[in-house]
């Protein structure tokens, strides 16, 4: 009985192309705006966390705001380091200086740390080395560089030979020991970067000396101990500083590569939710679309459903029938449509290097449910109007 | 097997009653081949309605197999029509986008005949008509006798209790219309129960007996 409700379903649509095209354009074009604008916001989403966890490390990260008088230092951090849960520590404090190599300057991001900061933030060398413990005791003017400073300050033709090369910091010489190793990254990374670009990394004491910068930290960093989770770390901290800064909780602010990506996601989240509810609005409109078919079609087959009644059809038989017919419809709408943005990220995909846009399967299965349900609601007004019509009343249309 | 007691059917237009069928009693029996016969407008087709559970009669008792036809639900009504009852109509009614075969395949479809079975059936049905070989052609491209002969394959089909037609040739040439008498008397002789309506005097004399019907008002002849 349902393949032959099938059958006949697919004879009307058939019987009416064009029309039963029009039909579906509602659906087709609710379905590829959903799963384009899904499918485009989650991947990007994706990108997003990769590159993020990819980049960073699993770290906390502490901001003073108010030291209350009662600065931290270098020995303060010593202290913390191995206690408990808390693993490294090192001091990490930033500012902007122009950096100097022959007649090129531009804007660095300098980062005051002490030799931990690569293990907790595993920054990978590719050339030289990081930062070492005999720097900070000496107090020398080294300096870690990223990339793109041996490529676009110091023009040399491959990093390592920037190495034991000289760049001018805040107007101070420092020699170039070691360089960031280059990731591959797709297009998400690259605007992360962006933000990032020309970083030297030196040791917190010769920025003591050197910038004038006081003795206190107002930014740090730790990792976990090993084998301890970072959540655990970070409540352990959370409670020297808490006793250190007489239980204001404003005086200083931790911050996790986990509660970045929570707001990312939260961002992410709520911008598929709105795409998805206006592609879902126009949807509802193909839904409208269908009723409005599938009421004239009911209009222009009474002498049909006379005929059905006659000869023995019940009211769920045309039901049945009518309300496979929107189905159908809909289903097929929502197959083309899946189709066409299927084809549309494809190409986007070949557009957007390093990036790709997948239909996933949730959004396939979420805009078929749609789209039957739809195609099931909007049907039924118009199915229900054929059902009910009295047999001998139907016969009689001409 | 079919008995009418006091059935009316009124049309109320405005304040007006409108008696279509005026206290009509009748019966069939079994394996009868009974014609009603009146004028156009006498109520013909209201009787063939009632008789067919395509309507309800306003007022009366209309006993089929001895059920009395009030006590059934539509659906209920619609597996009678289904089994029961082969209807023949005299515009054909036959659903323009199926073909030959699919309409007559239709009923038993809705039947759940399983598809073996149905097929036996149809192609039988169809080459008792003699339109075996045009089973793929849809209605518009069959003759007007043709496509009567496709509506009664469809009722053959069934193998109902009551063959009803209702005015079968009343929309064919006179050769044409004298075939598809044929056919009725063939199923006659099979032993199937026949009710056929006409205006036509010629017609209804083929029929074993006659039931005029003038005004609403029925008078069995025996
Ligand atoms: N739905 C209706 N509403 C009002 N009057 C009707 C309706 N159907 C039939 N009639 C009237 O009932 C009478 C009998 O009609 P009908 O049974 O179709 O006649 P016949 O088939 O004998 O030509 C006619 O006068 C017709 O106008
Ligand atoms: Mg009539």
């Amino acid at each position: 009985m349902l393949l032959e409700s099938l059958k006949m379903a697919w004879v009307s649509v058939r019987g009416n192309k064009m029309r039963s095209f029009l039909t579906m354009l509602g659906i087709i074009i609710g379905v590829f705006s959903l799963t384009v604008l899904v499918s485009v916001v989650s991947s990007v989403s994706d990108s997003i966390n990769g590159a993020v966890s990819r980049l960073a490390a699993p770290t906390v990260e502490v901001l003073i705001i108010n030291d209350k008088g009662h600065p931290l230092t270098m020995d303060d951090l010593s202290a913390m380091e191995n206690t408990g849960s808390i693993g490294s520590v090192s001091p990490e404090s930033q500012f902007s200086l122009p950096i100097k190599s022959g007649y090129i300057t531009k804007d660095a991001q300098v980062y005051c740390v002490a030799p931990m900061y690569q293990e907790i933030q595993a920054i990978k060398i590719g050339s030289g080395r990081f930062i070492k413990e005999p720097d900070m005791e000496n107090h020398t003017q080294v300096v870690v560089v990223s990339a793109d400073v041996t490529r676009e300050v110091m023009k040399v033709a491959r990093p390592q030979d920037a190495i034991g090369g000289h760049v001018t910091l805040g107007g101070y010489d420092f020699v170039v020991v070691g360089v960031i190793a280059e990731e591959k990254s797709d297009a998400v990374e690259e605007l992360l970067y962006f933000s990032q670009s020309y970083n030297c990394y030196i040791p917190w004491n010769c920025a003591i000396r050197s910038f004038n910068q006081a003795q206190h930290i107002n930014r740090f960093a730790i990792s976990a101990a090993p084998g301890k989770s970072l959540a655990d770390a970070q409540n352990e901290l959370g409670a020297k500083l808490l006793e250190r800064f007489d239980g204001d909780e404003e005086a200083f602010h931790l911050l996790n590569i986990d509660d970045a990506l929570t707001s990312i996601n939260t961002i992410t989240a709520t911008l598929s939710l709105l795409m998805g509810s206006v592609a879902g609005i126009s949807l509802l409109v193909g839904g409208i679309g269908i009723m409005n078919i599938m009421l004239v079609s009911v209009t222009e087959r009474t002498r049909e459903i006379g005929i059905r009644k006659a000869i023995g059809a019940t009211r769920s038989t045309i039901l049945q029938q009518f309300l496979m017919e929107s189905l159908m419809i809909s289903l097929m709408g929502c197959a083309v449509g899946l189709l066409l943005s299927w084809g549309v990220l494809s190409l986007a995909s070949s557009a957007v290097p390093n990036m790709s846009f997948r239909l996933s399967p949730g959004v396939m299965m979420l805009s078929a449910g749609f789209s039957s349900f739809i195609g099931l609601v909007f049907g039924l007004y118009p199915a229900n109007k054929a059902a009910k019509m009295k047999p001998i009343d139907a016969l009689r249309a001409v | 097997m079919i008995i009418l007691k006091d059935v009316s059917k009124i049309y109320r237009m405005g304040d007006n009653e409108f008696y279509a069928l005026d206290h009509a009693n009748m019966h069939v029996q079994e394996h009868e081949f009974v014609s009603i016969i009146g004028p156009s407008g006498s109520g013909k087709s209201t009787l063939m309605n009632i008789i067919g559970c395509l309507d309800e009669a306003t007022e009366g008792e209309y006993f089929l197999d001895g059920q009395e036809i009030r006590s059934y639900s539509q659906t209920q009504l619609a597996r009678i029509r289904n089994k029961k009852i082969g209807f023949i109509f005299q515009s054909f009614n036959l659903i323009g986008r199926m073909s030959a075969w699919e309409n007559v395949e239709l009923p038993l479809i809705y039947q759940r005949v399983p598809v073996r079975e149905r097929r036996e059936r149809v192609a039988q049905s169809l080459e008792r008509v003699g339109l075996y070989e045009r089973r793929e052609h849809q209605p518009n491209e069959l003759s007007g006798g043709q496509q009567q002969r496709v509506a009664i394959a469809r009722a053959i089909a069934v193998e109902p209790t009551l063959f009803l037609a209702d005015e079968p040739t009343g929309n064919l040439d006179s050769h044409t219309g004298e075939e598809i008498m044929g056919i009725f008397r063939e199923l006659h002789e099979a032993g199937n129960t026949i009710v056929l309506i006409t205006h036509d005097s010629g017609i209804a004399s083929q029929a074993q007996r006659r039931i005029n019907i003038m005004d609403g008002h029925v008078t069995e002849v025996d």
